[in-house]
């Protein structure tokens, strides 16, 4: 079980989860998704490396979309299609626009959105002047 | 003052007449009395007072209760005293009269004392003897109950304990230290009542050879030292402190010293015993420290429990072996009598079981083997014994019972039912050739089966069939409780009111056949590795790669929601997985995984998470059943197809 | 039961007054004071009571280890004085229950105003240069005669029958009870009295004390009451021309005199 950044374009964060996420390692790493969206501009969780993952794993998702949604940060989530992780997420519904088949993908994904905000930004800052 | 002359005989008088003054000064006495005392009349009546003419302890008890009596109520009857006479002391009975004064003069006392001699001699000796009687009973009385204490005090702690408790309370000691004689002849301090044991590490007071200590002393520091003395040798002392009020009396030397002999011959006994019951213990430790042989194909708790009396060894014994491949030979028995023949007895016994099972033989066959080999270990004889060999891959059991009470079969479907096949009667005790018989029962996968000695259920205020129901229905309540913590409940509840001497066996054993079952904590450190085994399990059996994740996901998803609901409450609680391959009614196979918990599943609160639990098992199973009595039980089969079957 | 109950307290005399307490000693019981203690209550609260084992006691409180020591008794002074007033009080004991007032007094001097010690003697047995007056071996002989007169030869010192109801002719059971007493408990409180040291308890007394010393008393001898005047810091020394060891039968008149300046004077 881990889940750590990895080395990246400075403006996505990635993070490579991998290993087994049940409910006797969930509470650890939960304690840690402060610190690893801290600061990110756009946050990729990559769950394609993840061996099992279950019901309990997916309040690790939950969560991470909850803190970056707070912040304005895009978030996405990469699954392969057939990885363990995939498959979770699919019987739970959990796909759509959140989840993506591969890292680069989320990337572009987390980027476009950026862009989105940003614009948005820049417009609503125009209103007043 | 002068009284008035005496009367005709006031000297030829029986008996000593003395007129006193208020303050007890002489005014007048006969001849009788200067005869009794030798002295003469003008010395006497020179101010002599009557204290004076007594011994010492007649004049304090003068002074200090017939004064004052005399002052009070104007008269003494017959109060016994001694006088200092002229030939040494002289009883006497002393009554007096007091008489106002006349004219003026003051108030004269009128006395007379009889000679006692014979009176106070027999008096004497009817309170030497009375005091004697009394001191005998009391005496007899203290010593009877104190040799009573030492006799039942099984260990030289309790003896200890029982000589302490006689010297310090009836024979009056304040506080005692019991020291024994250690190997190199050296004393030790064992244990104390009423002060302190002597401090810092365990004291060595050499004896001196030069004194024999025979008998109770008291030593120049003013403790009583008391001799422990065995048939062979010292076995210890017993030092007291005497109680050092004023009031109280010495101790009594001789009843400390008979005290000191029975403690001597109950340390004895205590030390042959404890060396007897440590040595039967070993041996017991050793015979039932029985590994059961590692198998996938069953699980087996077992546990004992000595009786009340721990010194005392009783015979029960279990034993689980493989007697061949694929066959486990299961035993539980009882062999008669207690202490170290009674251990020996029953390891001889065990081994002979080992050699002689088997195949071949069988449970039958087994026993009438056992019958001969008792005839030649006599301690063996009437043993009783239930054994059973169990087929680990078609669960049939063959099992007979020698006197023993009966197996009980808990199914995992269905209700317990006592196995009363196979019976014949107790070890050596005559049978007929060929008449030990046996039984067959077929188990089906995770039926448990119970083996246990009679001390579990038999009590002697109920009726045997009483405690075997009850047997029965508190095993059947314990029937989806883990293997280990069943056996451990089923005595703890069973034996909760019980003081029995008797020592209680129990072997619970659990047949999977080819099933898989595994057993985690409710903190599901271990889940991972259980994720394994199953996996391991399911390839084993054949089940092709996607049914194997979707089973083994589902099966953690049912142990998380188990541990989720049934852990709060219970830090304890396990949670059991279990699988087994069965077929359809249609010829095809599915797998159907149960996991149990002793907690209560309740949906209605589910959080999103269990909601998404039950989701993912429902999308990953063909059936999913949640049964919530006694704990909660989900059962889920899954369609699968092997590779090879 | 409660103290007052206990030591059989008895309190009369004068409501409000000065508090007196009168202690008994060996042998007898509180009937002692009969003829001193009617003296003092129109000026004193008196209270009278018999230790335990004696008299009206309640014998089922006797306590073999509490009263193997006088220290037992002097306890028990302390609580009816606390039971029964609450002003220090004049203490009056005679022969050992005045060392039994000295071990109270010395313990708990603020309950003490006076002390009155009649016949006082801190050690009875000879020993040494120190003579009081008895060996051993005659203390020992003493309690023989006392057993041979518990048999019953004599009615009058026969034990009194324990568990006797009371009846309505209380006064006369009561005298003729006088100075009667279990004769196991009467043993050992004579062992406990006569086998007392207390002469180094002497000087822990601050409160001051009158000792009365009778002019010829086998039990106490003058020099013995000399002793304890000497020694007893703040005591004043009396001596009764009076033969024998209990002025309070044999000479109350002196005895009260005797108090009465004492008292007056302080």
């Amino acid at each position: 079980m881990s889940i750590e950044i990895v080395p990246g374009p400075a403006d996505v964060r990635v993070l490579e989860a991998g290993g087994e996420i049940d409910i006797a390692v969930v509470a650890l790493l939960m304690d840690r998704l402060d610190a690893l969206v801290t600061g990110a501009d756009a946050v990729v969780l990559d769950m394609s490396p993840v061996s099992f993952l279950d019901s309990s794993g997916l309040r690790l998702v939950d969560r991470l979309a909850r803190e970056c949604g707070v912040r304005a940060v895009p978030f996405r989530v990469a699954a392969a299609h057939g990885s363990p992780s995939r498959r979770v997420l699919e019987i739970v519904g959990m796909t759509g626009d959140l989840v993506t088949a591969d890292r680069d993908a989320a990337e572009a994904a987390v980027r476009a959105e950026r862009l989105t905000q940003q614009s948005t930004a820049a417009n609503t800052q125009t209103v007043p002047a | 003052m002068t009284p008035s002359p005496p009367a005709d005989g006031w000297d030829e008088a029986p008996c000593a007449l003395l007129v006193l003054r208020a303050d007890g000064s002489l005014l007048e006495v006969n001849r009788r009395l200067l005869d009794w005392v030798g002295r003469d009349r003008d010395e006497l009546l020179g101010g002599v007072r009557v204290g004076h003419l007594l011994t010492v302890g007649g004049r304090i008890y003068w002074e200090t209760h017939l004064a004052p009596l005399l002052r009070v109520e104007g008269r003494l009857d017959e109060v016994a005293l001694d006088l200092n006479g002229a030939d040494g002391r002289l009883p006497v009975l002393l009554s007096a009269v007091t008489h106002p004064g006349s004219n003026g003069s003051g108030t004269v006392v009128h006395v007379a004392l009889s000679s006692a001699k014979e009176r106070t001699r027999y008096e004497r000796e009817l309170l030497a003897a009375r005091r004697a009687a009394d001191d005998a009973a009391a005496s007899v009385q203290v010593l009877q109950d104190a040799t009573a204490a030492l006799s039942r005090a099984i260990g030289v702690t309790a003896v200890a304990d029982a000589a302490l408790s006689a010297a310090v309370g009836p024979l009056g000691a304040a506080a005692g230290t019991l020291w024994l004689v250690d190997g190199d002849g050296a004393l030790v301090a064992h244990s104390s009542r009423g002060e302190a044991p002597p401090p810092g590490p365990p004291r060595r007071v050499l004896l001196h050879d030069g004194h024999s200590l025979d008998r109770a002393a008291t030593r120049p520091d003013g403790r009583i030292v008391v001799p422990l003395l065995g048939s062979a040798a010292l076995q210890g002392v017993l030092s007291l402190a005497a109680r050092d009020g004023l009031g109280d009396e010495p101790l009594d030397l001789a009843m400390l010293t008979a005290l000191g002999q029975q403690a001597g011959l109950a340390l004895d006994r205590a030390q042959l015993y404890e060396q007897s019951a440590s040595v039967a213990h070993e041996l017991q430790r050793a015979l039932l420290a029985v590994e059961p042989p590692d198998d996938q194909r069953f699980a087996v708790a077992t546990t004992y429990r000595p009786g009340v009396e721990r010194l005392e060894v009783g015979g029960d014994w279990y034993d689980v072996f493989l007697a061949e491949e694929g066959v486990l030979s299961l035993v539980v028995g009882d062999v008669v009598g207690r202490g170290l023949p009674a251990a020996s007895a029953m390891g001889q016994l065990r081994s002979a079981v080992r050699a002689v099972a088997g195949a071949e033989a069988g449970p039958a066959g087994l026993l009438s083997r056992l019958d001969r080999f008792v005839e030649r270990v006599q301690a063996a004889t009437m043993a009783t014994i239930a054994y059973a060999e169990l087929d680990l891959v078609g669960g049939r059991l063959r099992y007979a019972c020698a006197g023993h009470p009966p197996p009980l079969l808990l199914p995992a479907n269905g209700p317990p039912r006592l196995l009363w096949g196979g019976r014949s009667t107790p070890l050596g005790a005559y049978v007929a050739a060929g008449q030990r018989g046996e039984a067959v029962v077929q188990l089906e996968p995770w039926d448990r089966l119970l083996l246990y000695t009679d001390g579990l259920f038999e009590r002697r205020d109920r009726a045997l069939d009483e405690g075997l129901q009850l047997l029965t229905d508190t095993a059947a309540e314990l029937s989806t409780v883990p293997l280990r913590d069943a056996v451990q409940s089923l005595t703890a509840r069973l034996l909760k009111d019980e003081r029995s001497r008797d020592d209680v066996c129990v072997l619970l054993i659990s047949w999977l056949g080819g099933a898989f079952e595994r057993q985690l904590s409710a903190d599901l450190s271990a889940l991972s590795a259980v994720r394994r085994a199953l996996a391991g399990w399911l390839l084993d059996s054949g089940v092709a790669v996607d049914a194997r994740h979707d089973l083994v996901l589902a099966a953690s998803e049912a142990i998380t929601n188990a541990a989720e609901h049934g852990g709060r409450s219970l830090a304890s609680a396990r949670v059991t997985l279990r699988a087994r391959i069965e077929q359809t009614e249609r010829g095809t196979e599915q797998v159907v995984l149960q996991v149990q918990d002793q907690g209560e599943w309740r949906p209605e609160n589910s959080s999103d998470e269990r909601g998404r639990g039950l989701t993912i098992m429902g999308a990953l199973m063909d059936d999913v059943s949640i049964d919530n009595v006694g704990g909660t039980t989900v059962v889920m089969t899954r369609r699968v197809d092997r590779a090879h079957a | 039961m409660s103290v007052l109950g206990r030591n059989n307290v008895f309190i009369t005399g004068t409501p409000g007054a000065p508090p007196m307490v009168f202690a008994h000693g060996f042998g007898c019981d509180q009937g002692m004071w009969r003829y001193v203690a009617p003296e003092f209550e129109p000026t004193h609260r008196v209270v009278l009571f018999d230790h335990v084992g004696a008299g009206g006691s309640d014998l089922a409180a006797y306590d073999v280890e509490r009263y193997s020591r006088l220290e037992g008794y002097a306890a028990d002074v302390v609580e009816v004085i606390e039971a029964s007033t609450d002003a220090p009080v004049t203490f009056v004991g005679h022969s050992v229950s005045a060392i039994i007032g000295l071990l109270a007094a010395a313990d708990r001097p603020e309950l003490f105003h006076r002390l009155v010690l009649v016949g006082p003697s801190p050690r009875y047995v000879d020993d040494g240069g120190y003579r009081g007056g008895f060996s051993q071996q005659e203390i020992e002989e003493l309690l023989d005669t006392m057993d041979g007169n518990y048999l019953g030869w004599s009615v009058q010192i026969a034990p009194v029958i324990m568990g006797e109801p009371l009846r309505p002719e209380l006064g006369r059971e009561l005298a003729s009870s006088f100075c009667r007493t279990d004769p196991a408990i009467a043993r050992r409180f004579a062992r406990t009295t006569f086998l007392s040291d207390n002469r180094a308890d002497l000087a822990r007394v601050r409160t001051p004390a009158l000792v009365v010393q009778c002019k010829d008393d086998v039990i106490a001898p003058v020099e013995v009451g000399t002793y304890v005047h000497e020694h007893l810091p703040q005591s004043e020394l009396v001596l009764l021309d009076v033969t024998g060891h209990c002025p309070n039968l044999s000479a109350p008149d002196q005895l009260v005199a005797a108090m009465r300046r004492y008292l007056t004077a302080a």
